[in-house]
């Protein structure tokens, strides 16, 4: 059980901002110095266990410098034999509780979780609060008490320890309730929150990207179907509600939920949140607050009052990048956030804090640094944005390389109104094509349409994809209408979870194209 | 606002209460305040602690308060003074303490509540953390002086339980500063107290190493003085012979067992590392860390920091100077700073020690070589001459008893043992004024000498040598000479050494010339010739003993150098003008008056 935070008892705002956000002041030197100190620490504190002697081996890094140059990059796979199976005989610590990531690769990945380490958790999510309802430097409109809509998978996701976590630490009104959070579906859940918003309104949203603009749409379906009879079941939203109502009607336009409720600050964790955020502004009135949380790592990253690019968080885990020209190495150079440069991307190597298991830990994403100082907010740190998944990357040269967004944006630009999609890399002999499977809306499938040569350039570097690769790079296979829906229903059926449903759009693997293929051959198919 | 209101309230009550049942309190935080005051004479830096300790704990009703200092061995602080209950007063705050950073860059109080939520100390290590919750640490107060920090004072909880309120705080503000001055004056005394007796140490140890040339004694002094000003329990020199090392001298406690400070095998390792590293190495703890096993033995008696200094000669290392403490980190910057400004000055002292050891013994063998070889001439001179003599008296009876008779024995033979016998007599005689010379025995016997007699006497003796080989002799005195006081029969020595060179070095027919005048004080007297003449190279060199020159074999080679000694000896000097194949013209001076003194000097010079 974590202990509650008392300055929050205490209502010390200074204080309070001093503490969760007060690391947006730190020279880029402290900074530094804080994260080597707490390697140092951890170092310490996981040599000695079964599985620290594994990854470092028998020799017990002195200094960071050594640490770096002695302890191999690491996936998941070094640590799988063991946390799969949650065996805690090898950990540093007994773990306070076990976490996994979404399942995304078909298996989840199992984190345990130090007690330490799971109050900084707490404490980066009480700082994200915080940030996204602030729109100046120390204002904290984040209060125990607060009305707080969730959506997220229960624990042991990772979302799920977040909320009951958060809970401990900064007591908030959870709608629906955390008791029976976990036990409802996700339709009962949606129901009761429309209910407990019209009845109370709501300060801050916590969910995924996609799943806010689904609650938005559903929310908005909702209103829609409200009438001015209803005014009276709501007696704290009547002038609210009648006002909107009569807007809506007069301007016909759909009743949305930002016209009810002004919402403090909207968090959401997720790769896709540039996807969906103008959907989710647009439907809440005010702009997602996208944080950088991985569950192998806890907190990274989040934006400050300013929402301009995200910032490190130094007290997490001692962070090393890769450059994007060392990527292909089986053991690339990395550097520490003093030496990354502005307009560059890297991949981010992450080693645990306060007795966790990971260490140079590649997590699998991407960054880009926007830039190295904010002039106008004087934080003298680096300031980042999340580019994509290394495994969703499909690099074609040197400096040309694809990824979800790009393909994503030009599928948009095309005009052709997109159901799903996936893309993967083939090989026929003398090349590799690009083989993207493209399943239309039912109402635009119209063969002259979705030729390549219509498929509009995909902006590279300023270069021109047709140009810079062979003739006909690109391969398209129209599916049949409704093909993912019962490739979904399928994945469903045996029994993955909500978030393994969604595919792997960019380097699709070869099992699912060849179910997505066999469900639409069950009809007739145009191959381009 | 509720709460704010009821929590204000609480407090309020509480500091009544407070101020009525606790007037004692006022009494002392009147103290304090007069203390803080009054403080800024004091210079005696325990009293200051403790009292200021005492004072802070009574005054702020604290369970506890700990005054911490800059450490004499290195940037960490440790605990000067304590008061109240202290679990622990071993507390040290690490030179890279996040803590301590933050109180250097920072002004203000840290309260201890406050470490979770200052961004820089949120990355204290649970270690430190727990380390502060053991000693009762609730507020770091830094005492600063001029921007530095002098100190650090250490309040535990209130025994009320209760935070420090504002009234502490003001307080605090108020007494810490001067607190703070006071401290950092006490400290410059003491500084300058060391300083004072360490300059003392070190002009007497500098006094006593160089003041003898004993060896022995500079060893011992220095291990001794070194002992002392360091505040060491061991200090030994260990120097290097060779391969090996021997133990010069040591200087122990009476707890550190002398087998111990002896044992080589214990010192062999980090001697070994100061030669292949060529610096000093300390071990500053050896409970914590140690280099070598064999210090294992040291840590069993007590003992925790070690210095191996080593002293360099010539860019090798000859020594090692080597300290050991019961104190851990005994030996910081400060002190090792002082030694290696020591180590020149004692590896010098120790080298010249040595060096005029061995001087002084290759002095006194040589000094015995010469004894002997003088007593081995002494002996055979003697020995050779008591027959010698009685050789030539034989010879002469024989030879006038025979003329007396009327037998004819061939008196050409006799003539020969006569002469020989005589020629030996001289080169004896030669010798072992020589010798006498060498050894300043020789004496001369200063008399009122007519020179122009005793030349033309020397020049007659001379001439049937000279007749022989038809060689003209003249004596060329062109004025009257003065009566000389000098040595006539060295006088007449010195004149026929040269006149029998120039004898032996002049052809038939060859001419000898003598001459000699007075110039200011001095008799000037020559004898050239016009005999074959010396090369320039050989010169000076012919004035040396046992030089033999152009006809090695004649003679002892030590004519000239006897005939050189003799003049010096009276105060004048000899010279040669040659050229060859024209001659030579041996000139020499001597004062008209010669004087002892001047002789004696002489003598001494040898």
């Amino acid at each position: 059980m974590l202990d509650k935070d008392e300055l929050f008892a205490s209502k010390e705002r200074g204080r309070i901002w001093q503490k969760h956000c007060g690391f947006l002041r730190l020279p880029l030197g402290e900074f530094i110095d804080i994260q080597q100190r707490l390697l140092l620490e951890q170092i310490d504190l996981v040599a000695d266990s079964p599985l620290g002697k594994k990854i470092i081996g028998q020799g017990k890094p002195k200094s960071v410098a050594e640490f770096r140059s002695l302890i191999p990059l690491t996936s998941y796979k070094d640590y799988q034999p063991y946390l799969a199976e949650k065996r805690e005989d090898v950990l540093a610590e007994k773990p306070y509780c076990w976490a996994h990531t979404s399942g995304r690769e078909g298996y989840f990945k199992w984190v345990p979780y130090t007690l330490r380490d799971y109050h900084r958790l707490i404490d980066f999510m009480i700082t994200a609060f915080i940030l996204a309802s602030a729109a100046r430097e120390g204002e904290v409109r984040f209060n125990p008490g607060a009305r707080v809509m969730l959506d997220f998978l229960p624990r042991p996701y990772i979302g799920g320890q977040i909320a009951f976590g958060l809970n401990q630490r900064v007591p908030y009104q959870a709608i629906p309730p955390l008791e029976i959070f976990e036990m409802m579906e996700n339709e009962e859940k949606m129901e009761m929150a429309f209910k407990m918003l019209l009845g109370g309104g709501v300060d801050f949203i916590f969910g995924a990207p996609s799943t806010l603009v689904a609650i938005g749409e559903r929310f908005t379906e909702q209103l829609e179907q409200m009438e001015f009879s209803h005014l009276t079941s709501y007696p704290s939203l009547t002038f609210r509600l009648a006002r909107a109502m009569l807007r809506s009607k007069m301007r016909e336009v759909k009743l949305l939920p930002c016209d009810l409720w002004t919402v403090k600050g909207i968090i959401s964790t997720g790769s896709d949140i540039t996807i969906y955020h103008p959907e989710i502004s647009r439907c809440w009135g005010t702009r997602p607050y996208n944080v950088y949380l991985a569950a192998e790592v806890g907190g990274i990253a989040l934006p400050s009052w300013a929402k301009r690019g995200m910032i490190f968080t130094p007290y997490s885990a001692f962070l090393e990048f890769i450059p994007e020209e060392e990527r292909g190495s089986e053991q690339p150079a990395t550097v520490l956030l003093d030496e990354v440069e502005s307009g560059k991307r890297y991949e981010i190597v992450t080693t645990n804090f306060y007795g966790m298991p990971f260490l140079r830990y590649r997590i699998g994403d991407i960054i880009k640094v926007v830039e190295l100082e904010d002039e106008e907010t004087n934080i003298r740190l680096p300031h980042v944005v999340f580019e994509s998944r290394a495994d969703e990357v499909i690099q074609i040269s040197d400096s040309l390389w694809l990824d979800e967004r790009k393909i994503r944006q030009a599928i948009h630009s095309s005009g052709v109104e997109c159901e799903d999609w996936a893309l993967c890399q083939e090989y026929i002999p003398d090349k590799v094509v690009l083989h993207l499977y493209l399943e239309l809306k039912e109402e635009t499938r119209n063969k002259e349409q979705i030729s390549p040569s219509y498929l509009p350039v995909i902006e590279c570097d300023g270069g021109n994809l047709m140009r810079r690769v062979d003739a006909s790079p690109l391969k398209i296979t129209l599916l049949y209408p409704g093909t993912f829906k019962c490739y979904y229903q399928g994945r469903q059926a045996c029994g993955f979870a909500a978030a393994q449903l969604k595919p792997h759009r960019m380097n699709a693997p070869q099992s699912m194209i060849k179910e997505l293929i066999r469900l639409s051959n069950q009809q007739p198919t145009d191959r381009m | 606002m509720r709460w704010l209101i009821s929590h204000l309230l609480g407090r309020v009550a509480q500091e009544i209460r407070d101020w009525w049942s606790h007037s004692q309190r006022r009494e002392y935080r009147k103290m304090l305040k007069r203390f803080s005051e009054d403080i800024q004479s004091i210079t005696d830096l325990d009293y200051l602690a403790s009292r200021s300790t005492e004072l802070f704990t009574l005054g702020l009703e604290s369970s506890s308060t700990c005054l911490l200092v800059p450490s004499r061995s290195s940037d960490d602080f440790v605990v000067l003074s304590a008061a109240g209950l202290i679990p622990s007063s071993q507390y040290i705050l690490k030179s890279d303490s996040l803590i301590l950073r933050w109180l250097k860059q920072n002004d203000g109080f840290l309260p201890r509540g406050d470490m979770d939520i200052i961004p820089q100390l949120q990355a204290l290590s649970a270690k430190e953390k727990a380390e502060i919750t053991q000693m009762g640490g609730e507020l770091f107060i830094p005492l600063k002086n001029n921007g530095s920090l002098s100190g650090v004072i250490v309040l535990g909880s209130k025994r009320s339980g209760w935070p420090y309120w504002r009234s502490d705080y003001r307080l605090l503000s108020s007494v810490c500063p001067r607190v703070a001055v006071s401290l950092a004056n006490a400290y410059l005394y003491q500084e300058i107290q060391q300083k004072q007796e360490q300059l003392t140490i070190v002009t007497e140890l500098s006094k006593a190493i160089t003041s003898s040339l004993d060896i022995k004694t500079v060893h011992h002094t220095l291990v001794r003085e070194l002992k002392r000003l360091m505040d060491a329990d061991l200090a030994v020199i260990v120097l290097t012979e060779g391969e090996g090392l021997k133990i010069a001298a040591l200087s122990r406690e009476p707890r550190v067992p002398l087998k111990l400070a002896q044992a080589i095998s214990l010192w062999e390792p980090g001697i070994a590392w100061t030669r292949q590293h060529q610096k000093t190495l300390v071990e500053a703890d050896l409970d914590r860390e140690r280099k070598f096993s064999a210090e294992e033995s040291l840590l069993g008696h007590g003992l925790r920091s070690v210095v191996y200094l080593p002293l360099p000669s010539r860019g090798k290392i000859f020594a090692n100077f080597i300290l050991c403490s019961h104190r851990p980190y005994a030996y910081g910057e400060k002190e090792l700073s002082t030694l290696e400004q020591l180590s020149s000055q004692i590896a010098i002292a120790v080298e010249n020690t040595r060096l005029y050891t061995l001087e002084r013994e290759q002095r006194a063998r040589l000094e015995a070589l010469n004894r002997q070889r003088n007593e081995f001439i002494l002996t055979i001179s003697h020995e050779l001459r008591t027959p010698l003599t009685s050789l030539k008296v034989s010879a002469d009876i024989l030879t006038k008893e025979c003329g007396i008779s009327g037998q004819s024995l061939p008196a050409e033979l006799l003539a020969n043992i006569s002469s020989s016998a005589g020629r030996m007599e001289r080169r004896i005689s030669e010798l072992l004024d020589f010798l006498k010379l060498q050894t300043a025995t020789l004496e001369l016997k200063l008399e009122s000498v007519n020179v122009k007699q005793a030349l033309q006497d020397t020049v007659a003796s001379i001439l049937p040598l000279t007749s022989a080989k038809k060689q003209a002799i003249a004596i060329d005195i062109p004025e009257p000479l003065p009566v000389a006081r000098l040595d006539r029969q060295r006088l007449e020595q010195i004149m026929l050494n040269l006149l029998v060179n120039a004898h032996k070095y002049t052809p038939s027919g060859g001419k000898i010339k003598v001459s000699a005048q007075v110039d200011n004080s001095n008799l000037v007297l020559e004898v050239s010739d016009t005999g074959c003449g010396i090369p320039p190279e050989e010169q000076e060199l012919i004035f040396t003993p046992y030089y033999h020159g152009r006809q090695p074999g004649t003679g002892l080679g030590i004519g000239l150098s006897l005939a050189k000694s003799l003049v010096e000896l009276h105060g004048g000097k000899i010279w040669v003008e040659s050229e060859p194949g024209e001659g030579s013209a041996f000139s020499f001076t001597i004062p008209l008056t010669a004087d002892r003194e001047v002789a004696q000097a002489f003598r001494s010079k040898l």
